[in-house]
């Protein structure tokens, strides 16, 4: 059975914890544990939250825009909020 | 860091690589034309368990079968359902056995009937993939050759490869370190240590890369509703080579 890699510009739906139910996009992938997750609201790039994958769903899309964005160090909040808007 | 095998444990990777191997014999043997992937499912629990193993994939993370039945444009993970297999299709199963703590992890893609001719080549493409990433390969090498000659190959034909998925290195658990993408660098990724035994799987989408999970939460689609094809053995990565522990009975390799 095929293992998930966790990505840069990744959405997914946390699965556990305070945030149980919201869309993120992993910003950072710290090692095959753990990811960095922002919405661009209460979870900013300044201030992202450590999630375990475990706890993460996986939807299956990965936002190429957002992972170049990361890569030029020129990512902002507002494009988090428009990536995830654009998703739902 | 990736985790290396003892001789007994190599033992009972080859025990349950032969039992995956074995039951996807039978699926080769299963699949036609009105045949229900639920009823695959049943075959495939009944031989695994008759065996002393048991199916890896039953409740791993909530999945609900023995075995994941990917048909046409579903990529990877398609749960097992009343769907009764047409002339034209293809399907992808996925099997795991766990054999006294120790899992074998394979799948292929049949075709059912006569298949056109560009879907064919695409299945018969993906499995080449596979071999092309384990040509030459032995302990010392780093993880992206197989990564790099997975994606030369499959570009060469156009096809889509995926990225959010990817293999793993298998044995007391389903999903090891390290993580096999199907792309990269040849000069990326970890070096393999000699003894260990990872699952390699091309998952090859005739169009786009793109892909979409349902919202049954498992199964998951090409974005472009293009067939994909996916191929996987779990192999032992010695010093001198690689031996391949989930081969079907007379099964060609690279043909």
């Amino acid at each position: 059975m095929t293992d998930i890699k966790a990505s840069i510009g990744a959405i997914v739906r946390a699965t556990a914890g305070r945030d149980e139910d919201g869309l993120f996009i992993i910003i950072n992938v710290i090692d095959h544990e753990y990811v960095l997750i922002a919405n661009g609201e209460n979870r900013t790039i300044k201030k992202p939250k450590k999630k375990k994958l475990k706890h993460l769903k996986f939807l299956g899309f990965v936002d190429e825009n957002i992972a170049t964005l990361v890569s030029t160090k020129r990512l902002q909040d507002a494009d988090i909020r428009k990536s995830i808007k654009s998703f739902e | 860091m990736i985790g290396q095998k003892n001789e007994k444990q190599i033992e009972l990777m080859r025990k349950a690589g032969s039992i995956v191997g074995k039951t996807l014999t039978l699926m080769r043997d299963s699949v036609r034309v009105g045949i229900t992937t639920r009823e695959l499912d049943k075959i495939a629990f009944d031989y695994i368990t008759s065996q002393g193993a048991t199916p890896s994939f039953l409740n791993y993370e909530g999945f609900p079968a023995s075995i994941c039945a990917s048909v046409n444009s579903v990529v990877v993970h398609g749960i097992p359902n009343d769907y009764a297999l047409k002339e034209g299709d293809i399907i992808g199963i996925d099997i795991g056995a766990c054999y006294k703590g120790y899992h074998g992890d394979a799948a292929r893609t049949f075709m059912i009937g006569n298949v056109d001719e560009k879907t064919a080549q695409l299945v018969r493409e993906t499995k080449r993939c596979f071999f092309k990433g384990i040509e030459g390969l032995k302990a010392g090498d780093r993880v992206g050759k197989i990564s790099n000659a997975v994606e030369t190959h499959a570009k060469k034909f156009g096809y889509g490869i995926v990225r959010e998925l990817v293999g793993h290195g298998v044995g007391q658990n389903l999903h090891e370190d390290p993580q096999i993408p199907n792309y990269g660098s040849a000069n990326s990724g970890d070096f393999i240590p000699v003894n260990c035994t990872l699952a390699i799987e091309p998952m090859i989408n005739m169009g786009k890369a793109k892909i979409f999970l349902k919202n049954d939460n498992w199964t998951i689609v090409t974005a472009d509703g293009k067939p994909s094809a996916h191929y996987e053995n779990t192999i032992l990565v010695t010093k001198d080579g690689v031996e391949i522990l989930t081969l079907m009975d007379g099964e060609e390799i690279d043909d």
